[in-house]
């Protein structure tokens, strides 16, 4: 609702009130009937506002908002008048010949007051716009005021990546090519999630702006939060495609800022050298049934809608398969136990019994296949009411391998068949498991390949049509 | 009375050719942080539950945010000399590139960025003659100096936002979007009405200018009605009031909401459902309801409607949970679009009527033309306000769509 800035009385006469700000000074109007000026106080001085408006020349523009739509920003708003014979002045005051600020853009606002008002406080004001039209024709200057455009003519982000001026701000020298001219981000919430067993991630996007520091740039402001604010780790996350997952590239010395001046995260020093590096940690959650299963419908396992478990009764066997068709050139597999490692987060079904899972592997990419691995992994819990994290670490496990003298490689991995067995009757208590998620994690993949082009698409003019 | 040349509307476009980009790197991080302004209007205390220094995430005050931080602004000013390490002159004599106004007092409680020095604060007075600056804290640094970058937002933002009506919206006592989670990055070229634009429709919201002000409002039945019309005009004797439906474009029965946009796929992960035949977890038999009823009471058939929410992301990701920001827009929309709603287009004097404005919610009471199941109980959302001269009178003409409450 709007306030009026004045109360009227039974029989008050609206009078319009137009200024105009000019270069050469404000220029203040008046409509009325019979009224030739009205004179308001300021305070400290007395203003005159000018019966200049040409009769029935007044029109104010509607105000609207798309409901239609549910929501949506609201119509401009504005007005048109004319001065009636240049209302006292000249066609220079409004385009001076040199020098001056001529009336387009000028501020140009109207408002209204009732008959017998005697100061400027009194007046409601109702539009304040800029003068975005104005023609002079032998009667008069017509004008349209308009409520400011900056939401149209502006655009955000407001900074780019740029090496023609140094700012301490958005200056970089040793970006990729495509990068200069790209938008420095604004964001807004908390991308702050993942769920790397069911692939669901919330991550900002980030540009890279430096290929010698590998300095990744996700904002052109301070944030509330960052990373390695909680964990003191920088890292930085590229997408795997092929897989709907991210490597989480982990530097042996890394480094960030954020300030005002935007948050970024370096993965390298000045200067790379021996020892300093990139280590990239990959999850592989996409699978498919095995040939050696019980359970052939491992959706509960896939959807990333629902959370629903996979139940896998006792002495029912779970076998299964990652697939990922994926550029393998980004990085090698490590050597370590611990740098590959399937992953199972499952409860009992029944708080207080003990609960027993084995896992093994079966390679038949091998030729003459050796048939399971030697390596079984193993784990009981007995609490219903939370999840337990199962890892069954092989990096080192060379059984089945096509060149036990070499890292596993990705099509090895993605040749095994994993085989899960809930074994609780034969070592535990008799009964069912729930299972959350499975997931093959490879940790410290040596990275070859760190910095991707950015893929830019064209999607035309932008602005009101 | 149109000029030569005339736009009409009158527009002011930006034609830069421009590029989405989709990067495959990204960071761990929450975004903007609120700056001071939500915590002082003018100088004087603000409450709403939030201080400065705290996440922004409401929509509403992103919507505040995108305004104040990165419209309200003047960037890459440069400093042309120094006084004080709490004084400068930004007048353009040496760099060329001081503040614009000469306004005494104009950039006072605006914030003030020093790119250079990294110092931030606010300005505690402006001489506008001379353009020098006094900053509220002194730059500690020490190195404040001629040529530094500067950035001031939040320009004569106390003057230009209606904080009542975007603390009514987003409080985090009893805000109508209180808990509603907005999250984006901003990161191809857009012009901010775009932004606001898409913000308002994935929330339900409206961004209007009032007076000199930028004010918010949303869709859905508010608890206090602004006031009551009682009386239309007449001419010739016949009261200036006429209702109608709206069309039968404007309802639908099945609904498909994408959420949760996936930046390095380029794409959304969720989609929830409604229709009469079933829905997505949280929705149920109710909203089932409301589109079997509007299949079966306007007889068109399934009409099918899809929007992307590019700033929700808390949803069916979120499940078993129901309690989401897509549940509960999802349900505000559905509510909305399967009925169709009386619409009123109303005539009143100047001086009781002038006090109106779109976003405002009004009952009428007028039994000649409203239905008497809505007759001084239904809200009304004002969506249209004319100002038209009736026989040389100044008249003031409203359109109302009738709201609605889950």
């Amino acid at each position: 609702m709007i306030t009026y800035a004045m109360t009227a009385g039974n029989d008050n006469a609206i009078i319009w009130l137009i200024e105009l700000e000019l270069s050469s000074g404000n220029l203040y109007f008046c409509s009325g009937h019979n009224t030739a000026s009205v004179s308001l106080s300021t305070g400290s001085e007395s203003r005159v506002y000018t019966n200049a408006l040409q009769k029935g020349s007044l029109s104010i523009y509607d105000k609207t908002i798309p409901a239609e739509n549910a929501g949506g920003v609201g119509s401009r708003g504005g007005f048109m008048f004319v001065i009636a014979g240049f209302g006292g002045y000249d066609q220079n005051d409004f385009y001076p010949a040199t020098g001056g600020t001529n009336v387009f853009m000028q501020p140009c606002r109207i408002g209204w007051i009732w008959s017998g008002a005697t100061a400027i406080s009194e007046i409601t004001w109702l539009i304040d716009g800029e003068v975005e039209n104005f023609e002079v024709r032998p009667d008069g200057v017509y004008i349209e005021s308009v409520e400011t455009n900056a939401l149209e003519y502006l655009a955000l982000p407001p900074y780019k990546v740029q090496k023609d001026y140094d700012d301490n701000f958005t200056y970089f020298t040793n970006a990729p090519d495509e990068v200069y001219g790209l938008p420095i981000p604004i964001v807004y919430g908390r991308f702050e999630s993942f769920d790397a067993g069911r692939g669901k991630y919330r991550l900002a996007p980030a540009i890279v702006v430096d290929r010698e520091r590998l300095k990744y740039l996700a904002t052109c402001h301070k944030c509330d939060y960052t990373y390695y604010d909680a964990e003191t780790k920088y890292r930085v996350f590229k997408y795997l495609d092929g897989t709907e997952s991210y490597i989480e590239m982990v530097p042996t010395t890394g480094s960030g800022g954020n300030s005002f001046n935007g948050h970024y995260v370096n993965l390298v020093p000045a200067s790379a050298r021996a020892g300093v590096w990139v280590n990239g940690n990959v999850v592989l959650w996409k699978f498919l049934s095995g040939a050696i299963t019980d359970i052939t419908n491992v959706s509960a396992l896939q959807e990333k809608n629902y959370s629903n478990d996979l139940t896998l009764g006792d002495g029912e066997v779970l076998g299964l398969q990652f697939v990922g068709e994926f550029d393998k050139s980004f990085g090698t597999p490590n050597i370590g136990l611990t740098d590959i490692e399937l992953v199972v987060l499952w409860r009992t079904t029944t708080d207080g019994e003990n609960r027993s899972l084995s896992i093994k592997f079966y390679n038949y990419i091998k030729a003459g296949g050796s048939g399971y691995t030697g390596a079984v992994g193993s784990d009981t819990q007995n609490d219903a009411d939370s999840y337990k994290f199962t890892y069954y670490q092989f990096g080192n496990v060379t059984d089945g391998k096509s060149n036990t003298d070499l890292p596993w490689n990705w099509d090895e991995l993605l040749g095994l068949q994993f085989v899960i067995e809930n074994n609780s009757g034969s070592v535990a208590d008799p009964g069912g498991v729930y299972i959350k998620n499975i997931y093959l994690k490879i940790n410290n993949v040596v990275m070859h390949r760190i910095t991707d082009s950015v893929m830019k698409l064209k999607v035309g003019y932008m602005g009101r049509r | 009375m149109y000029f030569k040349g005339w736009l009409k509307p009158p527009v002011t476009k930006q034609t830069v050719l421009s590029e989405k980009y989709v990067s495959k790197d990204a960071l761990f991080l929450r975004g903007m942080e609120f700056d001071r302004w939500i915590d002082y209007t003018n100088g004087s205390a603000r409450s709403n539950g939030f201080s400065e220094g705290d996440l922004i995430e409401n929509p509403a005050y992103v919507i505040e945010s995108i305004l104040r931080d990165w419209v309200f602004c003047e960037r890459n000013r440069r400093i042309d000399s120094t006084s004080a390490t709490n004084k400068a002159i930004l007048s353009g004599a040496v760099n060329g590139l001081g503040l614009l106004s000469g306004v005494d007092d104009y950039y006072n409680n605006a914030i003030w960025y020093n790119h250079t020095t990294g110092h931030k604060t606010y300005i505690s007075d402006y001489n506008g003659s001379t353009k020098e600056v006094t900053l509220a804290s002194a730059d500690g640094s020490g190195l404040m100096a001629a040529g530094d970058y500067i950035s001031v937002t939040n320009i004569q933002g106390d003057n230009l936002i209606d904080t009542t009506s975007f603390d009514a919206v987003g409080n985090s006592t009893n805000g109508t979007r209180d808990g509603y989670l907005l999250a984006a990055s901003i990161k191809d070229f857009q012009s901010p009405r775009a932004i606001i634009d898409e913000i308002c429709n994935n929330f339900l919201l409206f961004v209007f200018k009032s007076g000199l002000k930028y004010k918010t409002a949303t869709l859905e039945k508010k608890a206090t009605a602004d006031g009551t019309l009682t009386n239309p005009l007449k001419m010739n004797g016949v009261p200036q009031i006429f209702t109608w439906l709206t069309g039968l474009s404007d309802y639908y029965s099945d609904f498909s909401f994408k959420h949760f946009n996936e930046h390095a796929r380029n794409e959304y992960l969720h989609t929830m459902q409604c229709s009469a035949n079933g829905s997505t977890d949280g929705l149920g038999t109710t909203y089932e309801g409301y589109c079997k009823t509007a299949n079966e009471q306007y007889r068109q058939g399934v009409r099918k409607y899809e929007r992307d929410f590019a700033y929700i992301y808390n949803g069916m990701d979120s499940l078993p949970s129901t309690d989401t920001t897509m549940h509960a827009v999802a349900k505000l929309l559905i509510k909305f679009y399967t009925r169709l709603r009386l619409m009123v287009d109303f005539y009143g004097d100047f001086k009781n009527h002038m006090k109106y404005e779109v976003g405002d919610q009004l009952k009428i009471n007028y039994a000649g033309a409203i239905p008497t199941g809505l007759n001084n109980s239904a809200f009304f959302l004002v969506t249209g306000k004319t100002i038209e001269t009736v026989n040389g009178i100044p008249t003031v003409r409203l359109i109302l769509m009738e709201t609605f409450e889950l």
